[in-house]
């Protein structure tokens, strides 16, 4: 994601999301109005700016509609949300907006305001809670594979016009054995938000605009982008 | 009686397997709420009853026929025999004697047979005056036909139906608890209607026209007006006796919502602890419960998606207005609170509860649920959340299985969406279930036919299916695999090649839709049964 991040709301939210991103080297600015949530979140090492989030005046001058590329509205509550993600979509059609729904009525008026993700906190719970109690064993391999500090990552393989992954199948490609990677699906944002799964799309031709879901090994991740990074002569 | 063939014959019985055997069937289908045979048996007995009351109350004004009597005397020989019955099990006159016994001979006192054989029929003699015993033995009496006034004894035989009926229990349980109360509502309508019958009959009794004729009929006109019944059948003919009723009819009004008020005030306070006794009767049914606590925004969603997979759960809140909402959606709620230990035993923490969830939103209150839970079962399984990232040492440390953290999670997806949008949207979809696809681990059963063999055996195209890695115990270099991660107990092999072997004991981690790893579930283990 190309330009700065904002996140509006200094509370637990907005401090988790705002330490993990800058954690990850992104650009962050953490924007609230209670002075004493500010104050811990600058004790944490992060950027702070005290704004009033219903003054366009005030958004605009922290820079949406200029170099701001992510928005984060976590603000405590649901119709507050809703209105800060109708204010910067009205400042910014680009921005790309996440917003945090507590109520699950709230997705769609999110949606609606101009929210491209929404976050239910309390759904995420939910599920892995269940999850733990019917499934251990997967939540174990989540938390020590994607969400800990082992070598196995999801990754997004973009098909490109000049990239060896168009026309192909997946059946052709056999990431399996050529690459040890393992093909989760395909998905294309302008087709519809819907993972086209790799077991129905065997025989699918990949197209360009088209992003590969795969996972497997930084390294063989690698290995693959560079071997599909430009047409193989073999294959003409 | 010779003392010491009595006690030889104690000691005979005492280690007689049979004897216990026989008093133990017998206490199962009498005296154990628990037992399966109890529900049938208390048809029975209950059948017999009615049908005794209503040929008896048939008899009445028509004659009956001659299988009625016969009806009657079966009734009451079963009715005598279910007497012996629960006098022989109400105590266990063998253990009187002997007990007696060795305590003579440790001291070294000549035994003495009286005593001892007083001991054990005054026990007996206890369970006789036990109201619902004395109401079995009246009850008996009425089959002596001669005797018109034994007619009243027949109520007895419906009273008996006290024993099989709880909400009549609980009726005079709460009744019992207020008798102080009841007591003195008692006096003082005995003295209102003492003194308003002398007070009638002196001013009456000698009208011509007035009804009252004995003392009886004055406090009969009293109970009748007091109550606010007023048959009609005696009214007061003299100005003076139409003043004494005035007075009787506003204080009975008084008396009558006094003893209403009684009542009601005793029934609520028992509403909340029989509510939660039908709840803890209702659950002594259940296996593997999960309990919830914390019914908030959390506990909400948990409890719906395990519901959905149709699991028994119960919920548990200190706020009485979130149990309400839990109980109007239809489950099981207890207001307590989740520290108190009682509780915990009450709801079977020891037996019957397979998961505990402590979701709630305080971090004092998850620990120390967690640590009660803990402290009485060591093997449940307990699964926790920490609201501050501090919480999770000291849930661990209390004895949480698991620690989930709510702001943590939430961060890690926002983050992921940031740098690889798709990626996370489909590992979210996915573990969401929205997207239709779900991770799932499925083990692999000894005797399946995929026990023993390699992985090439497993065809993943026609189930529809990708293949994650597999889950193998840690014991033991599986193959020389370098894709290989620690988990907590196992081992994962993350894509092995076709030449692994898969064993019993080990789960494939599979990716696809829920119907494909049913249908793939349900062949495997299949196989096992079918022998390969």
């Amino acid at each position: 994601m190309q330009g700065r991040i904002i996140i509006f709301g200094s509370q637990r939210f907005g401090r988790a999301v705002a330490e993990q991103l800058a954690a990850a080297q992104s650009e962050v600015v953490l924007v609230g109005q209670d002075a004493v949530d500010l104050a811990t979140a600058r004790e944490s090492r992060l950027t702070v700016c005290q704004a009033d989030y219903t003054d366009d005046a005030e958004l605009e001058r922290l820079g949406i509609g200029r170099d701001v590329g992510q928005v984060f509205c976590l603000l405590p509550e649901d119709a507050q949300n809703v209105f800060l993600s109708l204010s910067v979509r009205a400042l910014a059609p680009q921005v790309h907006i996440v917003a945090l729904a507590e109520a699950p009525d709230a997705v769609a008026k999110l949606k609606a305001a101009g929210a491209d993700d929404i976050i239910e906190p309390y759904e995420m719970i939910g599920q892995t809670v269940c999850r733990l109690v019917q499934k251990p064993l997967i939540n174990d391999l989540l938390d020590t594979l994607l969400f800990g500090d082992a070598d196995l990552l999801l990754a997004e393989v973009a098909v490109t016009a000049d990239s060896a992954l168009d026309q192909s199948t997946l059946l052709e490609l056999n990431l399996r054995d050529h690459y040890n990677l393992v093909a989760l699906g395909v998905a294309n944002h302008t087709r519809g938000e819907t993972l086209l799964f790799a077991a129905d799309a065997q025989d699918y031709r990949l197209l360009p605009g088209d992003v590969l879901l795969v996972m497997g090994a930084d390294s063989a991740i690698t290995r693959f982008r560079r071997a599909v990074a430009v047409r193989r002569a073999r294959k003409d | 009686m010779n003392p010491a063939s009595v006690v030889k014959l104690c000691y005979f019985l005492d280690r007689s397997k049979n004897y216990g055997r026989i008093k133990r069937i017998c206490h199962d289908l009498l005296e154990n709420p628990q037992a399966p045979v109890r529900p049938y048996v208390d048809t029975v007995m209950i059948t017999l009853i009615l049908t005794t009351v209503l040929l008896f109350i048939y008899d009445v004004r028509h004659p009956l026929p001659d299988w009625a009597r016969h009806v009657e005397y079966i009734a009451v020989g079963v009715f005598i025999i279910e007497y012996l019955l629960r006098l022989w099990l109400y105590s266990d006159s063998r253990r009187i004697i002997i007990a007696d016994y060795e305590k003579a001979d440790y001291l070294g006192v000549p035994f003495r047979l009286g005593p001892a054989l007083g001991a054990a029929l005054r026990k007996k003699w206890d369970y006789a005056t036990t109201p619902l015993a004395i109401i079995d033995l009246l009850s008996l009496l009425p089959a002596y036909r001669p005797l018109r006034i034994l007619r009243l004894f027949m109520l007895f035989r419906v009273f008996r139906l006290f024993r099989y009926a709880h909400s009549v229990n609980e009726f005079t349980r709460v009744l019992a608890e207020k008798r102080f109360e009841l007591y003195t509502l008692g006096v003082f309508v005995s003295f209102v209607v003492f003194a308003s019958a002398t007070a009638i009959y002196l001013f009456e009794a000698d009208h011509s026209e007035s009804r009252i004729e004995t003392f009886f009929d004055a406090v009969y006109w009293a109970l009748v007006t007091l109550s606010t019944v007023g048959y009609g059948d005696i009214v007061p003919h003299t100005p003076e006796g139409r003043l004494i009723t005035a007075v009787l009819i506003v204080s009975g009004i008084g008396v009558l919502s006094f003893f209403t008020s009684i009542i009601v005030s005793a029934f609520a306070e028992k509403m909340q602890t029989l509510r939660e006794r039908r709840i803890q009767q209702e659950l002594a049914r259940l296996d593997e419960l999960i309990v919830v606590c914390g019914y908030g925004r959390v506990g909400e969603v948990i409890v719906a998606q395990l519901v959905a997979q149709g699991r028994a759960l119960l919920v548990l809140d200190k706020v009485p207005a979130r149990v309400e909402r839990a109980r109007r959606q239809g489950f099981h709620a207890v207001c307590e609170d989740a520290g108190r230990s009682g509780l915990w035993e009450s709801l079977g923490i020891q037996q019957r509860v397979e998961t505990v969830l402590c979701v709630t939103g305080d971090d004092v209150i998850n620990v120390f649920a967690t640590l009660t839970a803990r402290s009485l079962n060591p093997q449940v399984k307990i699964i926790s959340r920490a609201n501050r990232d501090e919480t999770v040492k000291k849930l661990k440390l209390a004895g949480a299985n698991y620690v989930v953290r709510p702001f943590d999670a939430v961060a890690r997806v926002a983050v992921g969406s940031v740098h690889e949008p798709l990626a996370f949207a489909a590992i979210h979809a996915v573990l969401s279930g929205d997207s239709g696809l779900t991770l799932d681990a499925i083990r692999i059963g000894d005797g399946t036919y995929l026990d023993g063999q390699r992985l090439a055996r497993l065809d993943l195209r026609q189930h529809k299916l990708v293949l994650f890695g597999v889950i193998a115990p840690r014991a033991g270099e599986r193959h020389l695999h370098w894709e290989r991660f620690d988990l907590a107990t196992a081992r994962f092999y993350f894509n092995p090649p076709d030449d692994f072997v898969l064993h019993g004991g080990d789960s494939l981690v599979l990716f696809g839709r829920p119907v494909s790893l049913r249908y793939f579930q349900e062949q495997l283990e299949q196989s096992a049964l079918r022998g390969r």
